[in-house]
């Protein structure tokens, strides 16, 4: 016991009680930080500012003002889980004509005439523990903005949804789709 | 039983979380009963199961050190039990996996809802709600839930070969055999994409897949027409502690041994 | 200590808190990437399943594999549905075919030994690493090729590039089949396996083959072990191991038979003798067969009374499977493991297989069927070049170049072959694997091999079903590391064909490719070969009837008289003993150990993981005061010694030790290295006097104590509530 005492700092009846009121108040602010932190992620506080893209693909122009459908590139969305990124090769069936004089899509031809793939930044993503597969729900009838937002109007696409569970949820009811958690989680 | 449902349906309206499917047993009959026949009598040991699981549903590296802990994992195991001593010594092979039970003793201890009976019979575990209290794994009497202790680690580029279809389960949670859920939904989208119902013998997890002598078989236990319903029919089925009333949806066919010493005889 | 006021105590505190805060807050990076295609593979779309056929990575029995790949990454390994040998099934070792794919100890790039006798080796290019090896590799000096078995066209041009040279081309299997194929070349007349149909039959009478786990096809016969057992609208199939150690197919027996190893030919004759002496199978059947051996007089000397001794195995006992196997036929008859290696291994193997013709089972479903043979361009895996060949290399080592590929043999053979002495010796010693390995270790130049699941090739295969099987290998995923195949680098430095198509073909891919067009190209007529070919690596191969089967031998080349009684290494009051050395399901004999997978897949009979262990008799631990765990060196007859642990197993005979092979490996991946001891290193070189093959079950040893105790990673762990159950946990019944 002696030993251990030796260690401590000697500390006077009123420096301990102060001690210990500043523990408290600590302890209080940080359940109460965790708190607004948990409260403000369930809300979906995770929604990010748009990332800025190696090349700067322009949505509103494409499927905006050129009126391409989404599925004409994300070629995957109606057959299977993922709705993929088409290949440079599929962008350069139309740049190996038009907008060449575009700065952009000379920086597409680069990583073209380098065989050299593009690191597009995720915009939507979604926890490891989730299984969505776009085909079901694009089978169900569903648009691709109820999630996505009007990605015809956006410059740069960013996320609008919170794309959180209870968003699922909220929808999987109305609709009456399945409830079950193994449904989507794996 | 009741208020304790009705809490938890409330809490999961609130926190926009699924409704707790109820307990009622009529449900089971409706729908389809997910369920495997083991035969004792075709299992020859031979651990392609165990592998093949392993890899299908990324499970953590049994290094040497988790064995000696104790702490291995196999969602799917080959028990062997010792009879008689040298030279009339026997072993007799039983892979013991999930049962998915009926009634299930791990999902009442569960204070968080995280395991649960799915309508098509399946003992669910739901990764991102478990926080590992562990009541589930000590409730089960079939020994089949396994802890994550540690995170699990696989040297680059090792990690290239994980599933995409499973989660990688971290540190702090409950895991098991889940039937390959991830196949059976694989195959019902692949149905409805062929515009086909789902016919016995389309969804196979990966242990019934690779098992060289068919010792497994896996389908729905409600349609009277399947294979496995058929199979468990059998005079020579059996399930896993049976006096527990846990009702599991795997059954067992009993190992057939001409020369079996007669005092054997009296287990059933 | 200094003192602490309040003012320093409350900036240290808030100087902390903040610390925190800032460490907490600020941001990691989570933007996370998605790649594009360049040009999207015409097979493949993103996030979709693509599956390639392909040759399993782990086995050499010729097995088809369909490899799940998503977006350019292999991910599970499942048996081809459509493949006659596995049919969707597949072996253990199979599965882990994608975990050695993305092992992180794969050799990566050549690499050249700086100075022999060190361990320092440079990393050079494949061109330096070609010139040095066509350079050095071959006159003025002898060219000694080994590999592992081989076969198709890969053997087709390693025989090219050897007659070239003028030198010889090897084969090394550690746990040697020699004494098989010996004994169904004397019994049956036939290079190939025969057609063992389990599947129809109703008795097998297994003299220490493991065919469920390790022998010859386990994953064919497997399937047709279900048949035998439980096939619609028949009986159930009965099966007799007759073994020293019980092996996973003798936990599987319905009657399971000890006996004294050696002794297998003199059981099996005794055995015919008893069908013989009592007319179970009418002399119509066998007359002719017996006549060609020697006759009745030769079969006298083995009367059940006369054999029983020696063998351990009653009198009783042998007339009792005698009238079984006679009684229910079709049945087959077959010996492997323990009962070959042995120095009358051949001659015991023969009288095994000679059981087949006594009882008429030749030729006959459920019996043994021949097998049609292979195209001549896809010539079957090469058989095991008996051990006395590598024990005399040593004899000339300087004057040697050896290219070593897929092959262990520094590892496999025993100290007493004196290999690594040769290695250490010869002139130019290169090593071409996809894992460092023992004999890589002693290598002057050392080549990456690209894994199985990145490179061309074809395969026949050897045990086939009746039917000729040929099977395709396909690339499914881009090479993890620089390395080549061993076809491409053979076409490399072969210097010249006549062979039309290697003379048009610069890769193994064009070699596999013309060869299966020139034999299958015109399979469907209302395609292009082109298309043929892309339909045939679709389906993994070809495998429909056609061929004529190769007849087997109208009677047997064989004579009772040749079988001798064994002789083992070691005396008995000396060395205890009998050290029976067998292989696991999982870890094989060693090739397999770097897959964690397979190191961590139990043994299913003692669950033992990781490591090498000794099994022996639980009374006789007792009596030697050894427990679970207890550390213990097993010593031979040549002075060497493993350390292992005790594994007290109550299917072990009193006087004899198991142990494992694959342990102990000195060199290969973070998994292999270290775990265990290699028992094949301290086998005395007892040889099959037939044919020169290692006897690798015919050392006896001793145990000595070493006072220490390592728990066992054994997966008897589970505390389980049917443990204190009444009876048996495995309900059994009887019918």
């Amino acid at each position: 016991m002696e030993s251990i005492r030796a260690l401590l700092p000697r500390l006077t009846l009123r420096q301990l009680v102060v001690l210990s009121g500043i523990g408290v108040v600590l302890g209080a602010g940080g359940i109460a930080t965790a708190a607004v932190l948990i409260f403000l992620g369930a809300r979906g506080g995770t929604l990010r500012p748009a990332p800025e893209q190696p090349i700067a693909f322009d949505h509103a122009r494409h499927a905006g003002e050129l009126g391409i459908p989404c599925e004409f590139c994300h070629r995957g969305v109606e057959t299977q889980a993922a709705a993929t990124i088409p290949s440079l090769e599929q962008c350069m069936f139309c740049h190996a004509v038009v907008g060449k004089e575009n700065p952009e899509v000379q920086l597409l031809a680069a990583h073209w005439e380098e065989g050299r793939a593009v690191d597009w930044v995720r915009v939507h993503r979604l926890p490891d523990h989730v299984r969505f597969v776009h085909e079901a729900h694009i089978l169900a009838g569903l648009e691709c903005s109820t999630c996505h937002g009007e990605v015809p109007t956006m410059k740069v696409v960013k996320q609008v949804e919170n794309l959180n569970m209870g968003m699922c949820m909220a929808c999987h009811r109305e609709m009456s789709a399945s409830l079950d958690c193994a449904t989507c989680h794996k | 039983m009741n208020s304790q449902h009705e809490m938890a349906a409330r809490a999961a309206q609130k926190f926009g979380a699924a409704t707790i499917p109820s307990d009622d047993p009529d449900l089971d009959q409706e729908g389809r009963r997910w369920g495997m026949v083991v035969d004792a009598d075709l299992c020859t040991g031979c651990q392609a199961c165990v592998v093949a699981c392993q890899s299908e549903n990324n499970l953590a590296l049994n290094e040497e050190q988790r064995v000696l802990e104790g702490r291995a994992k196999a969602w799917i195991r080959i028990e062997r039990y010792w009879e008689g001593e040298f030279p009339n010594a026997k072993a007799r092979y039983l892979p013991v996996m999930c049962q998915h039970c009926g009634n299930a003793p791990c999902e009442p201890v569960c204070p968080v809802w995280a395991t649960y009976r799915n309508p098509e019979g399946l003992n669910v575990q739901v990764y991102n709600r478990c926080i590992g209290t562990r009541f589930c794994a000590n409730g089960c009497p079939y020994s089949v839930r396994y802890f994550n202790w540690w995170n699990p680690e696989w040297p680059d580029p090792m990690n290239d070969m994980l599933n995409p279809d499973v989660t990688v389960r971290t540190k702090g949670i409950i895991e098991k055999c889940t039937f390959c859920v991830q196949r059976i939904q694989r195959a019902k989208r692949d149905a409805v994409q062929q515009g086909v119902e789902l016919a016995d013998g389309d969804v196979s997890p990966a242990c019934v897949q690779s098992c060289p002598t068919n010792a497994l078989v896996f389908g729905d236990l409600n349609d009277e027409n399947s294979k496995v319903s058929q199979l468990a029919e059998s005079e020579r089925s059996f399930t896993l502690l049976e006096n527990f009333g846990t009702d599991p949806s795997v059954v067992y066919l009993s190992k057939v041994d001409p020369f079996a010493e007669p005092h054997e005889e009296e287990g059933h | 200590m200094p003192r602490l006021d309040r003012r320093h105590f409350i900036i240290g505190v808030v100087g902390a808190v903040g610390g925190g805060l800032v460490v907490g807050c600020a941001k990691p990076d989570r933007k996370s990437r998605v790649q594009s295609f360049v040009l999207a593979p015409e097979q493949s779309l993103q996030g979709q399943n693509v599956w390639f056929a392909t040759a399993s990575a782990h086995v050499d029995w010729g097995e088809s594999v369909v490899v799940r790949t998503v977006d350019g990454r292999a991910k599970k390994v499942e048996g081809n549905p459509e493949f006659p040998i596995n049919q969707g099934k597949t072996h253990v070792r199979s599965q882990a075919g994608v975990q050695s794919l993305y092992h992180p100890d794969r050799l990566k790039w050549p690499m050249r030994r700086r100075s022999r006798g060190s361990d320092d080796f440079e990393q050079i290019g494949w061109l330096s690493a070609l010139d040095i090896l066509a350079e050095n590799f071959g006159p003025p000096r002898d060219s000694i090729l080994i590999t592992g078995r081989i076969g198709g066209t890969t053997a087709r041009i390693a025989s090219w590039l050897m007659n070239s040279l003028g030198g010889r081309h090897l084969v090394y299997e550690p746990l040697e089949t020699t004494a098989l194929r010996e004994s169904i070349r004397k019994v049956f007349g036939v290079e190939q396996t025969p057609h063992f149909d389990i599947g129809n039959a109703h008795y097998v009478l297994s003299f220490g083959a493991d065919f469920l786990g390790t022998w010859v096809s386990p994953v064919q016969y497997s399937m047709a072990y279900s048949r035998f057992r439980h096939g619609a609208g028949r009986e159930r199939g009965l099966l007799t191991q007759i073994e020293p150690r019980m092996s996973m197919t003798g936990s599987n027996a319905d009657r399971w038979v000890y006996i004294n190893p050696g002794h297998e030919g003199a059981v099996a004759l005794s055995i015919a003798h008893v069908i013989v002496r009592e007319g179970l199978v009418g002399e119509d059947v066998w007359g002719a067969a017996l006549e060609a051996v020697g006759g009745r007089d030769a079969l006298a000397r083995y009367a059940p009374e006369a054999v029983a001794g020696a063998s351990g195995v009653s009198a009783e006992d042998i007339k009792t499977m005698a009238h079984e196997f006679a009684s229910h036929q079709p049945g087959i008859a077959i010996a492997g493991g323990p009962a070959l290696a042995q120095t009358n291994g051949s001659d015991a193997g023969a009288a095994v297989l000679l059981l087949n013709r006594i009882v008429g089972s030749v030729g006959e479903a459920g019996g043994v069927l021949p097998n049609p043979g292979p195209p001549r361009a896809v010539p079957l895996p090469m058989g095991p070049t008996p051990y006395s060949e590598f024990a005399a290399l040593a004899g000339s080592a300087s004057s040697q170049s050896i290219f070593v590929y897929d092959a262990d043999p520094a590892y496999g053979l025993p100290e007493a072959a004196g290999f690594k002495r040769t290695l250490t010796e010869a002139g130019f010693v290169v090593s071409m694997s996809t894992f460092m390995n023992e004999t890589s270790s002693y290598a002057d130049l050392i080549l990456p091999s690209t894994h199985p699941f990145e490179e061309w090739g074809d395969f026949a295969v050897d045990a086939a079903d009746g039917r000729q099987v040929v099977g395709y290998q396909q690339p499914v995923v881009t090479p993890q590391t620089d390395g080549r195949s061993f076809g491409d680098v053979l076409l490399a430095i072969t210097p010249e064909f006549t062979d039309d198509v290697l003379v048009s073909s610069e890769t193994m891919h064009e070699a596999v490719r013309l060869t299966a067009i020139n034999l299958f190209g015109d399979l469907d007529p209302t395609i292009s070969p082109d298309e043929n070919w892309i339909e045939l690596l679709r389906r993994g191969g070809y495998w429909e009837g056609g061929a004529q089967p190769d007849q087997f031998s109208s009677s047997p080349a064989w004579s009772i008289d040749s079988l001798q009684a064994p002789s083992f290494s070691g005396d008995a009051p000396q060395f205890p003993f009998q050290l029976v050395p067998f292989e696991t399901v999982s870890v094989g004999a060693g090739a397999e150990a770097v897959n964690p997978w397979l190191q961590a897949a139990p043994d299913p009979l003692t669950t033992v993981t990781w490591t090498t262990w000794v099994e022996i008799n639980p009374h006789t631990a007792e009596k030697l005061g050894l427990k679970r765990g207890d550390l213990v060196d097993v010593i031979a007859p040549t002075g060497e010694k493993i350390r292992a642990g005790i594994y007290d197993s109550p299917v072990v005979p009193p006087d004899v030790i198991g142990v494992p092979v694959g342990g102990g490996r000195e060199q290969g991946g973070r998994w292999d290295v270290g775990q265990g001891a290699n028992v094949l290193s301290i086998l005395s070189p007892q040889v099959d006097s037939a044919t020169g093959a290692l006897a690798w079950a015919a050392t006896r040893a001793r145990l000595q104590k070493v006072g220490k105790n390592r728990e066992l990673p054994t997966f008897e762990f589970f505390d389980d509530p049917r443990n204190d159950e009444k009876g048996a946990p495995v309900k059994v019944t009887s019918e």
